[in-house]
């Protein structure tokens, strides 16, 4: 009689696993958020002729990194988890030389560390909290500059030596606006120079800001979106990359809109981008039809668009991901592309 | 000459492969009572980032992901809770089965359908490759299967 019992119990629950996940299949298949993801019918990548091959690899402690700058084989990148940007040592030995962050910058604050593209021996740090950016020169703990904007500001962008492209707090609240900003001395002697029509909704139009030339590229994380705007800052043309994904994360305002937050955790459409020649390189996190599972799961995309004709689509880069992590960063610089995961960095020739 | 192996009792072959099989069985149930009780708590530590990855599955979209982790992480400690006790083993081992039927089908349908893979096992099992996830699975229902039929057996002899 027992056997029998536990017998049926099985039956029972084999039926009801069956039947959810049967709700599951339909669920997917009929929800409108499904439908969203794959309003233009799906897509299908093509294999690009560009090959990379591994030219070197530095072993890290597993941390949390992203790429600062790569220049003749001396690479820098920040740990977060100390107050230090960190340079392997241009002999190649791959040992490690910490460069600490000057203590008059908050470094809780520091949004971004990029190199400073008019003087190679500095870096800039942005602290878009405090509205400052420092220039500063890492192996003389040496602060050449700090540029204080008069409001919230991120992902800028040096044109010259007191001039940025940046995206703003926009006239309305929650939104961002590219603009081009210039500095005098002192707090508010800031001056916008141009500043973009484009509107970006926060968090739901989050995104990577690029300079390709005299064009500015702003990439959406959460869809297809590609504005590419001219040196003023208008709008030359929307691109879009292959996914086809057109929805926007949803978000709520909590305790008097002082807080704005996700409904739901959005998944990431294109993670990084960077700007090769005349091409725009996008790592995508979205599988396209005719991608095999197996292999896509285990490789880093990316999607390539050529920004001299239209943004369009020209093939896929795929290459291994390093012991299945996910990827932390990717930088580009002379021929040179670099991949940071958690512990190794690994720099790759490419050639066409 | 009395023959050496006529001094063993002549049941001890069959004693020996009962204690060896009761320790295997001992064993594999240590490690499905473990293996709910480290995937509970690693789902409970990391709690906002399971519910994060279920908000990311498309799966999911429309329902209320935090009672669907409530609900899964309550299933898991409840396996241990079911095991521990000799009356309710049974429903124990059943439990751990459906659950990992119902992770392997989900899995599968992520896998084939999805453009995306947020997983949301937690601690080292999230490590795993996707084809690894499914053959771990596959090897722990086969262990529950196979204690959950003991069980109901040993039930059966008992009445």
């Amino acid at each position: 009689m027992k056997t029998k019992n536990g017998s049926v119990l099985l039956l029972i629950g084999i039926a009801i696993v069956c039947l959810i996940t049967g709700f599951l299949y339909y669920h997917f298949k009929t929800n409108k958020l499904a439908e969203g993801f794959f309003k233009g019918g799906g897509f299908r990548r093509s294999r690009t002729a560009w090959t990379l091959s591994l030219n070197k690899d530095y072993d890290l402690p597993k941390g949390a990194y992203s790429i600062v700058a790569y220049d003749q084989g001396d690479v820098l990148f920040r740990d977060y988890s100390k107050k230090e940007v960190i340079s392997f040592n241009r002999d190649y030995s791959k040992s490690i030389l910490p460069l600490p962050i000057p203590g008059t910058i908050p470094v809780s604050n520091i949004f971004r560390i990029t190199g400073n593209n008019v003087n190679p021996s500095l870096f800039d740090i942005q602290c878009s909290n405090n509205s400052e950016l420092f220039a500063v020169d890492l192996r003389n703990r040496r602060t050449a500059a700090v540029y204080q904007f008069n409001r919230y500001f991120e992902k800028a962008i040096r044109l010259t030596d007191s001039t940025f492209a940046c995206l703003i707090g926009g006239d309305k609240q929650d939104l961002m606006q590219p603009a081009i900003v210039l500095f005098g001395h002192g707090r508010d002697s800031i001056t916008i120079l141009k500043k973009s029509p484009l509107n970006l909704v926060m968090m739901s139009e989050d995104g990577m800001f690029v300079r390709h030339g005299e064009e500015f590229i702003y990439l959406s994380s959460y869809n297809h979106n590609m504005y590419v705007l001219d040196s003023n800052l208008d709008k030359k043309y929307l691109g879009k990359t292959i996914d086809t994904i057109t929805i926007l994360p949803k978000t709520v305002s909590l305790k008097n809109n002082t807080i704005t937050k996700f409904i739901k955790q959005p998944q990431v459409v294109n993670q990084f981008c960077m700007v090769v020649g005349d091409t725009l390189i996008v790592n995508s996190k979205v599988r396209a039809d005719n991608d095999d599972p197996e292999v896509f799961w285990k490789s880093v995309v990316l999607d390539m668009y050529d920004l001299k004709n239209g943004g369009k689509y020209t093939g896929t880069i795929y290459t291994d991901k390093y012991k299945g992590e996910e990827l932390q960063d990717i930088y580009w610089r002379n021929g040179k592309l670099l991949f940071m995961y958690p512990d190794k960095l690994l720099v790759y020739d490419v050639s066409l | 000459m009395a023959s050496f192996y006529s001094c063993i009792p002549t049941n001890f072959w069959s004693m020996t492969f009962r204690y060896k099989h009761s320790y295997a069985i001992t064993f594999l149930q240590c490690l499905v009572f473990f293996l709910y009780l480290y995937s509970g708590i690693t789902k409970t530590m990391g709690f906002g980032l399971f519910v994060n990855s279920l908000d990311k599955s498309l799966f999911f979209s429309d329902f209320n992901t935090k009672f669907i982790g409530t609900s899964v992480i309550a299933a898991e400690f409840a396996i241990p809770v079911l095991l521990f006790f000799e009356s309710t083993a049974l429903y124990g081992y059943l439990l751990s089965f459906l659950l990992l039927l119902l992770f392997t089908a989900y899995i599968v349908l992520m896998f084939q359908l999805s453009p995306f893979l947020p997983c949301s096992c937690g601690g080292l099992i999230e490590a795993l490759s996707w084809r690894q996830h499914i053959f771990f699975n596959l090897a722990f229902m086969g262990i529950s299967l196979l204690l959950f039929f003991n069980k109901n057996k040993k039930k059966m002899v008992v009445q």
